[in-house]
């Protein structure tokens, strides 16, 4: 459903597709608003939408996870990112236009949650973007990893001083990083300025 | 007319004891507590290379310089290329070291360090320096330290002007036991952060080193990140702090602005996050206790030098409604620029 100011809501529509996981919106540049998921059958499903009540377009991967995933759009792309069953965080592009999915790399990572991801002006480099993924890594702690050419290399990996998350998630909104976590009664706010 | 007199001595008390109140500035060591914290990467190879110059192109944060002139609570850092000079009498402990960047008012920094001959002390050295130079926000430049053949080191700073790199400041000095620099554990990119506990803990800003390298590796990829401090008791290393790597580049972030707020039996599921129309506002959806749906709003503030710190970390939560929507896994909201609407999703 959708909102102009966060507190009514309205346009309710029940999609006729099924998870045991939290589904992940992104907005594309294209003005489509992207709906990912995971089916019952542990794969990654995509489809897209203008009005946020008609949706179509669907497409389904053939990689599996067991977590919510991580999507934002970014040149012409979604980049997906996913936990895969061997606990090892994967990337994939998917273009819209063409429906296929490639570039699929495996990153040296081991996540233990879902995977949240923001794209960011790049301060540095006019018209450029990057992308910041997060998710709760060994021992607990939070961890983040980012991309400065979409989602093809990851890189300035950092490990936060907070543990015991299930589920951390990233926003930005202009030059700022904005990071959640929550614990127990808590609800834990990270930002930075880059 | 004595009246008048006993005013104007009056007038003078006062504002003597005003000018008293007012702290020193003239001396770095009057402002800045002299226990430093560090957050950096350090060189990681193992073999000692011996180069003639070392190259980092610094980012100039496009923002304010956090400095508090008026503040006796005030943050001075600086952001650093710090490297040795190589000494064929003593290489495990050479004579000259030197450290080169910005402080923060975005100043050139040059410090040549010197243990003297017989190398006695770490934190009482002798140190020269070169002038500063004001540098431009929102601008990289390139600091190259460089030793000639003559034995003189040269810290030059460019900036890349209609297509090539312009040299705006160069600082020519001749401390140094030979015309080489050492590549060792010595050798290190860091931000060196001065802050009274108190109060200020680490500037707003990320720090980026990029294409870092020397004339005998122009792409330097063996840094390994590091963060300590000289006294932890005073000034312990801020939390969410950390040199991230990528190749030959170092970035030093700060999530500054950690906030802890209390929500009843907030079950472990996370709070999806997303950017809002007015610049320094959040929304986030999360799944209360009893599986419904909360919305809830974050606003920050822009730091602003010129008033105290009380921007930098003032945040507002703000609960804005809890649905009637029920679920078992964290909701996904995003805000569309496009619409001007927010969308929300979930798993029923």
């Amino acid at each position: 459903m959708q909102s102009f100011d966060g507190r009514t809501w309205f346009n309710k529509v029940t999609l006729n597709e099924k998870s045991y996981h939290g589904p992940t919106l992104t907005v594309g540049d294209d003005g489509y608003i992207y709906l990912v998921w995971v089916g019952l059958d542990d794969r990654i499903n995509v489809m897209r939408s203008q009005d946020g009540i008609n949706w179509y377009d669907k497409s389904i991967s053939d990689e599996k996870s067991k977590y919510h995933v991580g999507v934002v759009y970014a040149g012409n792309n979604l980049i997906i990112s996913w936990v895969g069953l061997d606990y090892k965080i994967n990337v994939i592009k998917y273009s819209p236009s063409s429906k296929t999915w490639y570039g699929k790399i495996t990153l040296n990572e081991y996540a233990y949650s879902g995977l949240s991801m923001t794209v960011i002006r790049d301060p540095y480099k006019e018209g450029w973007r990057i992308i910041y993924l997060v998710w709760k890594g060994g021992g607990g702690w939070i961890n983040s990893i980012r991309s400065d050419d979409l989602g093809t290399n990851w890189g300035y990996k950092m490990i936060f001083d907070e543990s015991l998350t299930l589920n951390p998630f990233i926003a930005s909104n202009q030059d700022k990083l904005f990071i959640t976590n929550s614990e127990a009664i808590h609800i834990f706010l990270l930002r930075t300025t880059l | 007319m004595s009246k008048t007199i006993a005013l104007i001595l009056s007038l003078i008390i006062i504002l003597s004891t005003i000018i008293s109140l007012v702290p020193k500035v003239s001396s770095q060591q009057d402002k800045t507590p002299k226990d430093p914290y560090f957050v950096g990467a350090g060189y990681s190879l193992n073999d000692r290379l011996l180069v003639r110059n070392v190259t980092a192109s610094i980012f100039i944060p496009d923002g304010p310089p956090e400095y508090y002139p008026y503040s006796i609570n005030y943050l001075h850092y600086y952001v650093l290329l710090n490297v040795n000079n190589y000494d064929p009498n003593n290489p495990r402990y050479p004579r000259y070291w030197y450290q080169f960047g910005f402080d923060n008012k975005f100043n050139v920094i040059v410090a040549i360090y010197d243990r003297g001959n017989n190398r006695t002390s770490d934190h009482d050295d002798v140190v020269w320096w070169c002038n500063t130079y004001p540098l431009s926000r929102g601008v990289w430049y390139r600091f190259t330290i460089h030793m000639l053949d003559n034995g003189s080191v040269v810290f030059l700073v460019q900036r890349f002007i209609l297509g090539d790199w312009r040299t705006i400041y160069s600082c020519p000095r001749s401390y140094s036991t030979s015309n080489r620099l050492v590549l060792d554990d010595g050798y290190s990119v860091f931000e060196e952060v001065r802050a009274n506990q108190g109060y200020e803990r680490m500037p707003y800003y990320s720090f980026h080193f990029a294409n870092l390298g020397s004339n005998e590796r122009p792409i330097e990829t063996n840094w390994v990140s590091f963060k300590g401090s000289n006294n932890s008791t005073i000034n312990p290393v801020p939390p969410n702090t950390q040199a991230t790597i990528y190749r030959n580049y170092v970035l030093i972030q700060n999530f500054y602005n950690r906030a802890v707020e209390s929500i009843p039996a907030l079950p472990n599921d996370g709070a999806s996050a997303t950017g809002t129309p007015s610049k320094n506002t959040f929304m986030i959806a999360y799944r209360a206790n009893t599986n419904q749906i909360v919305i809830a709003k974050v606003t920050y503030k822009d730091m602003n030098p010129n008033t105290d710190y009380s921007d930098k970390y003032w945040y507002w939560y703000e609960h804005v409604i809890t649905l009637s929507e029920r679920t078992i896994k964290p909701p996904s909201i995003v805000y569309n620029f496009n619409t001007g609407r927010y969308y929300l999703a979930w798993r029923g």
